[in-house]
């Protein structure tokens, strides 16, 4: 059966810099795949050539067997694939609600729509609270986004990225700037919501990877340098040496 | 916007009733103004306060609602308002009589084609290169327009008679009172058709398109084709103000669609507040009031014009409405009474450096601009005069302490005005 | 066209372009640095005009061409420190504002104190002669001076900012400020400095534009818009762009001024002299109009062509 996700000698020139230098990777359907690497290895570049923000330099980007690559965000995500942003990139001045509404609209069917209220539709309210209920932001319906806590806005940024339906999602760095606890908390929610779908995710907390990982990729210096389940990354010495370094101590 | 769709539960027989209240005080209010100010000189000021609200209305759809700053909207205004001259004109020379209410449509009509071109020239970025197209737009078209006399007229603008086209709706609209009844029954249609459609899934998108352009890509929605639909409807509706305006002056120049127009609007719109629906309304009469009564009285009024917009930016970017609004919150909160001192201090202050900055600009415009005119003048009611000392230390002295007073007390406002809206939501 | 039109025409089209390039490198810094177009620059312009007409009626015109630049560069130091800086919390849109505001209110200011009509700035009898003979005709010496001092001036911009210690904080300050400031510069003095000079730099082409152009309140707000479709045309944040671009608008309007041909004209050398009658007033009007009326139209023309085609601009980094 065809690849959820499929990339093929990738690359991606900035000027005279090559960042991503030749990246083929598999991701198959309904798997739980982590990108690990250094800082600088080019994991925000991958995503943003995968998710439309920017054209690669040549290679291939095939989603469900189609080339999306170059292609704008919007295609792609009507197409299937989502993603969620490093940095929270929510509507801030909106409330939590109206930030769920948008992100429904589409796959409602109700586009750009004039000649109804957003309030009064039915399938965008039952659909809204759904998601409200899983991302356990219920009581804060009517707040703005900017006025909620750090974790509650990282549990947004997932809603957005999963409210559009799409079954193939790519979250970077969904824990990043949370503690033990709420790491912890970030992790069930993507478990839940992300149930049934595909999903690639850029993370660094080892722990959470190898509960989370079926597989696990490995970026260094723009190439993947080796996939395989977490045991087999574990034992790879060209990813012991590159990047994971006293990693048998933190994942004990 | 984001104020009222957050508010909006879901729909019941009691909430609708609520719902409906204000629009049918706002239609109460309009058909008792014109009982209330029955001269001919106040029922014009009326209707050049209603086309003002309707024009700051649309430029809310750009501004506030979908963030984009435009400095070309008084070019939909004025196309708007040659477009029904000209379909007068004609209907007139073809003997055809034609219900003068419905020209407004034709003008708006005409406005929201051209805005949906226009729309498609600059809808392709939002923030500072809209701007700048939007500014060489209007440039474009005001220049281009001195080409086409036979268009838009040369010194002496396009005229014409507005009984030309026949009695309807059983008037004959000669009388200034006529031109109320339109300008008010077009105003409750825009202002309803605004209001409906900030809460439609396309209103909600030019939220999000302001919030962040580039996440509603990520949803599935083109940015570029929400922006260049807002200016469209924009631009029509604001097509609807100018053709109010050649109806009720009976004369169309260039000068709608100058830079002076575009300015205007940016104004009476941010100055009145763009989070708040009817914030421009509010705007457009304050504005509107003080250019009317302000140019009668003092030749600095564009100058006070342009201090109150700077005030605004820097100090209560939600502008009137939001001032109004805060105030409300104040009520509701039940700590006027504690807050009393603070706001009475504040009150005090703004007007003693409110006094002192109008000394002093009416001394310098009597000094400079108008010396032929001497140098006693009553500010205020005080006989100053521009050879005096004591007059410009008095101004200096009450614009400098009140300034300097008012530093502090505004910070604690702020901090007032952040813990009301904590309050509000806790 | 004669070659006496066309060599006059090419000598005033640079003249034109260097001061506007004059006031275009002062924008062009500024946004550089606040990512906002100065919409009060052209204001500063028209201040250093009228500054430099009143100083130079009491010490003369060349201590005015140092004094009254100074007063403006002062002046919009102020403004940037206890005006822009407290906007910038509101982001762009609000520091847009403010500066709409600015000129705004010094546009009005002007005409408080100096009236609606123009002033009668004279060049300075020191430069008022002929520098040399085209064609039978003088070029005065006045213009030559100013293209000799924009020249200059824009020098004296570039080693500053491409041989000194200074120049290097600055540009520094303008894309990494923080980095700068974790280095131990004062970054906020760097933004107020580069405010100021770029506000200075306008003064000193209204010093010596002045007398060319008119002095009047209306002076900056005819301009304003020519400077931003040179800015953006040129590239927004490129010195290189807006030297071009300038020079681009500066021929274009000197040259359609000079041209003097009409479509009646163009139809006239095919035997057509009158338009048919039937298709209108509307084709009259198109009959009548002559190149030096399209001119004003022309920049604006190129400055949407570029914002559609080519948004980056001639030389630009970010559109």
């Amino acid at each position: 059966m065809t690849h959820a996700l499929e990339l093929r000698n990738l690359k991606k020139s900035f000027g005279p810099v090559e960042i991503i230098r030749g990246v083929n990777l598999d991701l198959r359907q309904g798997e739980r795949h982590a990108l690990i690497g250094p800082n600088g290895a080019g994991k925000s570049t991958l995503f943003h050539l995968i998710s439309g923000r920017i054209a690669p330099t040549s290679g291939q980007i095939l989603f469900q067997g189609q080339n999306i690559a170059g292609k704008p965000p919007a295609e792609i995500v009507r197409a299937g694939l989502s993603r969620s942003f490093q940095i929270t990139n929510i509507f801030p001045q909106m409330s939590v609600l109206d930030n769920l509404r948008c992100a429904v609209l589409w796959k409602l069917g109700h586009r750009y729509s004039i000649f109804r209220q957003t309030p009064t539709l039915p399938d965008v309210a039952i659909e809204c609270e759904r998601l409200l209920d899983q991302l356990g932001l219920t009581r804060r319906a009517h707040d703005t986004a900017d006025s909620l806590t750090y974790p509650e806005q990282r549990a947004l940024e997932l809603g957005l990225a999963v409210a559009s339906g799409a079954n193939t999602l790519l979250l970077d760095e969904p824990m990043a700037g949370m503690n033990h606890s709420e790491t912890e908390a970030a992790l069930q929610l993507i478990m839940k919501v992300t149930e049934g779908k595909t999903l690639l995710m850029v993370e660094h907390d080892m722990g959470v990877i190898f509960e989370m990982a079926d597989r696990i990729s490995v970026l260094v210096y723009g190439q993947i340098i080796a996939t395989g389940t977490p045991q087999e990354i574990r034992a790879n010495r060209a990813v012991q040496e590159a990047y994971l370094g006293t990693s048998e101590e933190d994942a004990a | 916007m984001s104020v009222s769709t957050l508010d909006t539960p879901a729909p019941g027989a009691g909430t609708r009733l609520t719902a409906a209240l204000p629009w049918v005080a706002i239609t109460a209010t309009l058909i008792v103004l014109p009982l209330l100010f029955s001269s001919n000189s106040m029922i014009s000021t009326l209707n050049y306060l209603g086309t003002m609200a309707i024009f700051a209305l649309s430029y809310n759809v750009l501004l506030g609602q979908t963030g984009l700053l435009s400095l070309g909207h008084g070019t939909f205004f004025g196309l708007g308002g040659f477009i029904a001259t000209h379909a007068i004109l004609h209907m007139a020379d073809a003997g055809v009589s034609f219900p003068l209410p419905l020209i407004p449509a034709i003008g708006g009509f005409g406005a929201l084609i051209l805005g949906f071109f226009g729309g498609w020239l600059a809808s392709g970025r939002g923030g500072m290169p809209f701007a700048m197209i939007t500014l060489g737009l209007a440039e474009l078209v005001y220049a281009a327009a001195a080409l086409f006399p036979s268009i838009y007229g040369s010194e002496e603008g396009v005229s014409f008679d507005r009984m030309d086209l026949g009695a309807s709706f059983g008037m004959d609209y000669g009388p200034t009172v006529d031109i109320y009844v339109i300008i008010a029954v077009w105003f409750l249609i825009c202002a309803g058709v605004l209001y409906y459609f900030s809460k439609t899934p396309l209103g909600l998108l030019t939220n999000a398109v302001r919030d962040n352009a580039e996440r509603i890509e990520f949803l599935g929605f083109s940015a570029r084709r929400v922006r260049m639909l807002a200016y469209a409807i924009a631009a029509a509706v604001a097509g609807v103000a100018g053709s109010l305006a050649a109806l009720n002056f009976e004369i169309m120049t260039v000068n709608e669609m100058g830079a002076a127009t575009c300015m205007l609007v940016l104004l009476m719109t941010y100055i009145g507040g763009t989070k708040h629906f009817f914030g421009p309304v509010l705007g457009a009469i304050v504005i509107g009031l003080m250019k009317i009564w302000l140019s009668d009285i003092s030749p600095a009024w564009m100058m006070y014009f342009g201090l109150l917009f700077i005030f605004v930016v820097m100090v209560q970017p939600a502008g009137l409405a939001g001032i109004l609004m805060d105030g409300i919150a104040l009520l509701r909160s039940g700590s006027v009474g504690a807050q009393a001192p603070l706001l009475g201090l504040i009150g005090l202050a703004g007007a003693i450096a409110l006094a002192g900055i109008v000394i002093l600009i009416e001394l310098s415009y009597r000094a400079g601009l108008d010396a032929t005119l001497g140098p006693q003048i009553t500010v205020l009611g005080l006989p100053l005069s521009t050879a005096s000392v004591v007059s410009w230390v008095l101004g200096l002295v009450c614009a400098g302490g009140g300034v300097i007073a008012m530093r502090p007390l505004l910070d604690r406002l702020d901090t007032l005005r952040h813990s009301l809206s904590k309050g509000e939501t806790a | 066209m004669s070659a006496e039109v066309i060599t006059f025409s090419l000598l005033n089209g640079t003249l034109y372009g260097m001061l506007l390039f004059l006031l275009a490198s002062g924008l062009t810094l500024i946004f550089s640095m606040m990512g906002v177009l100065n919409f009060a620059h052209a204001s500063f312009f028209m201040l250093g005009a009228y500054f430099g007409y009143e100083i130079s009626k009491i010490v003369g015109f060349f201590p005015a061409l140092i004094l009254a630049p100074v007063l403006v560069g002062l002046f919009g130091a102020l403004i940037e420190r206890y005006g822009l800086r407290r906007v910038h919390k509101f982001g762009h849109l609000g520091e847009l504002l403010f500066t709409i505001g600015v000129a705004f209110v010094i546009e009005e200011a002007i005409q408080m104190i100096w009236g609606r009509s123009p002033m009668d700035y004279q060049v300075p009898e020191a430069l008022n002669f002929t520098a040399f003979e085209i064609f039978g005709t003088g070029y005065p010496a006045f213009r030559l001076f100013m293209l000799i001092m924009s020249v200059a001036i824009f020098a004296g911009l570039a080693l500053l900012l491409t041989r000194t210690r200074v120049g290097l904080i600055v540009k520094a300050s303008l894309t990494h400020p923080e980095m700068v400031s974790m280095l131990g510069h004062d970054v906020p003095l760097v933004f107020m400095s580069v405010f100021g000079v770029g506000s200075a730099l306008a003064g000193v082409a209204g010093v010596i534009g002045g007398p060319i152009l008119i002095t009047q309140p209306s002076m900056a707000a005819a301009l304003g818009p020519i400077l931003f479709v040179i800015v953006v045309v040129g590239g927004l944040g490129s010195l290189t762009g807006a030297f071009i671009a300038s020079l681009l608008v500066g021929f274009i309007q000197t040259f359609a001024v000079a041209i003097d041909l009409s479509v009646a004209d163009v139809f006239g050398l095919i035997g057509i002299t009158q338009p048919p009658a039937a298709l209108g007033a509307l084709v009259s009007d198109i009959w009548n109009v002559s190149v030096s009326q399209v001119g004003p139209v022309i920049p604006y023309l190129l400055l949407v062509v570029m914002l559609i085609f080519r948004p980056m601009g001639l030389i630009g980094k970010r559109a």
